[in-house]
């Protein structure tokens, strides 16, 4: 009966340290999943790269909203995009991305926002580029 | 010893092992939170060649550019570049600081334009490969916001300057010249963290329409150095 016991014990251990680490496995795929899209460098890169590529256009109208679970602060000041985001977990990375952007969109500044809109158009023959945020 | 007492022994095991799953259950909850909430950070590294993403961004932009494309009726036609418009680069010569309203900030953005169906010897028939050829080219350093202290474009021009033959863009064929010249552009300081510039290798292929309405095919190539 002792051994009996003694195996059970065995098997129940081995069968949580194997569900743990399957667990583990799920958790650590879905956060990572999470938060390389939702991280702030992600999003700055995304953002930068949309405000340029948004000027080969003739007119365009670009929305994005990398997550709904957190939201970020954004500055823009002297063709430099900031993101920071904002998390409510303790073990997402809280590093601000910053990245350049090559056309004429003009200094701004939002707070806990996540869905991002950027907008290009001809007015008399000139290109106008604006971008607004807000909470989704 | 009696049934009664047997009856208790295996309620005691039981009680026994229920607890000592508890308490295994409770230490992995714990490891758990642990993990979360002191010890894991999530970061995220993205390998790409930033500088090179931007210089084929940049090229795109220009070619649709208002600023430098051709435009008939209100419509700009992308990837035709207006030779009158394009009077604002250097023609044949060493590049000129130009401010477009498009290029990146605290970067170089050289850019140089060629027109391929006036080279000599001609190099169309090579497959496009003018390295050895003397081309018709227009050239300037896009102005973008520059915030850093004691950087001078004017020190990168002259030296690029130097580089350049008349008429002959080989400084984009060869940006280890680049780099030299941006080193000597920057502060000392600086210096050790200068990021290195890449050129659009082979640049994008465009048009060029002369006033009498000709077309040529050229090539815009693009560098943004990043300091």
């Amino acid at each position: 009966m002792k051994g009996i016991s003694l195996i059970g014990i065995i098997v129940v251990i081995l069968a949580t340290v194997a569900l743990f680490l399957w667990v583990s496995k799920e958790i650590f795929n879905f956060i990572i999943n999470t938060f390389s899209q939702a991280s702030g460098e992600n999003v700055a890169r995304q953002l930068s790269n949309f405000m340029t590529v948004s000027g080969a256009s003739y007119a365009c109208k670009i929305t994005y909203i990398p997550t709904r679970e957190a939201t970020y602060n954004i500055q823009i000041k002297s063709r430099i995009l900031k993101a920071s985001p904002i998390f409510n977990v303790p073990y997402a990375e809280k590093t601000s991305g910053i990245h350049p952007f090559a056309t004429n969109f003009t200094d701004y500044q939002i707070k806990d926002v996540n869905s991002f809109m950027i907008i290009k158009r001809m007015v008399s023959g000139e290109a106008k580029y604006e971008f607004s945020a807000k909470k989704v | 010893m009696n049934f009664r007492q047997k009856k208790c022994k295996g309620l005691t095991i039981t009680l026994s092992a229920i607890l000592e799953g508890l308490f295994f259950f409770a230490i992995i909850i714990l490891i758990f939170w642990l993990l979360f909430s002191r010890l894991y950070e999530v970061h995220t590294m993205m390998g790409q060649v930033a500088i090179e993403r931007q210089s084929i961004n940049l090229a795109n932009v220009l070619i649709s550019s208002e600023k430098l494309a051709y435009e008939q009726n209100g419509k700009i036609y992308r990837g035709i570049l207006d030779a009158e418009k394009l009077k604002i680069f250097t023609k044949n010569g060493e590049p000129t600081e130009v401010d477009i309203g498009i290029g990146y900030p605290n970067s170089l953005n050289v850019v140089l334009v060629m027109d391929m169906e006036t080279c000599n010897p001609p190099c169309l028939v090579q497959g496009g490969d003018c390295k050895n050829s003397i081309c018709d080219t227009w050239s300037a350093i896009l102005k973008g916001p520059i915030l850093i202290e004691g950087f001078s474009t004017i020190k990168f021009i002259s030296c690029i300057g130097e580089n350049i033959k008349l008429g002959r863009a080989i400084f984009v064929w060869y940006p280890q010249d680049w780099e030299k010249c941006v080193r000597n552009s920057l502060p000392s300081s600086l210096n050790l963290i200068f990021t290195r510039g890449a050129a659009l290798s082979y640049g994008l292929p465009i048009l060029i329409r002369y006033p009498n309405g000709d077309l040529h095919l050229g090539r815009i190539f693009v560098g943004v150095v990043s300091v």
